[in-house]
């Protein structure tokens, strides 16, 4: 803000952008700018700022814009691909065919669950048969020592 | 005096619902028709040749693919301008994820490698001092918090009137005020050592 005149920093800015709607207050600060020195080198200084920004557009011949319409169309092309890819694995045929294979798994994981608990009960029952051999022919050796004496 | 209105055209309406019905002819009018212009808000987003470049690229991608979405509550141009701000966010993203795992998230880009660096293509018919200012702008852009930016870009490329960059960045007339001031106070003080 000009201390001596009481026109602010956003005011020029305003003025430099046509922003003051109001016409009267714009022709205040216009005249105000002929006989400030401080404001008008200001307003210099902002139209500066406004038309070196106006003017920096970037641009390219008409080739170099094609190509970077091309690569634009590339990666359309690249980006609606996978989807059609989703949709063609991801479809009821596919679906059906992994709930076979699923539900065939857990039968087949089931059964042979079931094969080694008979397996298991197989082995135990051979074990007490066994215990119960061992106790007989205890049994039947403590009887012959016996006898003898 | 640069002032592209916030309205929607005709012609637009025309393509839009062209590329709607599945047309491609509309896709490439469409990107013919806003290139240059959604290159040049990505420029005033990233201030870099190159990343504008991909910046803009993916902007124009998300136009087309969403532009279902558009139902004309707003001007087609601030539909554009939003699709090209959040693609400048989610480049930055990407360049951060990039940056702590290494290269093999870029995958986009991997088949678009340019045969040319941007900086030797650029049409430049311009004496010394503008080349001069340009560089100045270009470097007190950078220096800009994001916001500034945005309503220093909107002001002066697009030239829209404060009412419309507050529509278009969602802010009160009061804060784009404030913001624009700030950064035309610092971009003023770059510009400082160059005469006109």
């Amino acid at each position: 803000m000009n201390e001596k005149c009481g026109i602010t920093d956003e005011t020029l800015v305003d003025y430099v952008y046509d922003e003051i709607e109001d016409a009267a207050k714009r022709k205040e600060v216009e005249e105000h700018i002929k006989t400030c020195a401080e404001c008008g080198a200001g307003v210099k200084e902002l139209e500066l700022v406004k038309k070196t920004a106006e003017n920096a557009d970037v641009d390219f011949s008409d080739d170099i814009w094609d190509v970077h319409r091309q690569g634009v169309l590339r990666k359309l092309a690249k980006k609606e691909k996978p989807m059609r890819n989703f949709r063609e694995v991801f479809n009821v045929k596919t679906f059906a065919l992994a709930a076979i294979i699923l539900l065939m798994s857990g039968v087949g994981l089931q059964l042979y669950r079931s094969f080694q608990a008979t397996q298991e009960q197989q082995v135990i029952a051979d074990k007490a048969d066994l215990l119960q051999n061992i106790d007989i022919i205890e049994r039947l050796d403590f009887y012959e020592e016996i006898s003898n004496i | 005096m640069k002032h592209r209105e916030e309205t929607i055209h005709r012609e637009d309406l025309e393509i839009i619902a062209d590329i709607k019905a599945g047309k491609q002819i509309a896709v490439d009018e469409l990107i013919r028709k806003y290139q240059k212009r959604i290159y040049n808000t990505a420029y005033g987003l990233t201030v870099d040749y190159d990343e504008a470049w991909d910046v803009s690229q993916e902007a124009l991608v998300k136009v087309i693919r969403y532009i279902g979405t558009f139902r004309g509550d707003s001007s087609f141009w601030t539909f554009m301008y939003r699709i090209t701000m959040n693609a400048f966010y989610d480049y930055k993203r990407r360049q951060k994820v990039r940056a702590k795992v290494g290269n093999f998230t870029d995958y986009e880009n991997d088949d678009d490698k340019r045969a040319f660096e941007i900086t030797d293509v650029i049409d430049i018919e311009m004496d010394y001092e503008q080349k001069e200012l340009k560089e100045k702008l270009k470097a007190a852009l950078g220096a800009l918090t994001e916001v500034q930016r945005q309503v220093f870009v909107l002001k002066n490329t697009e030239g829209l009137k404060i009412r419309e960059v507050a529509v278009v960045l969602g802010m009160s007339d009061g804060t784009v005020k404030s913001h624009l001031n700030r950064a035309m106070e610092k971009i003023k003080k770059t510009l400082g050592g160059v005469q006109p």
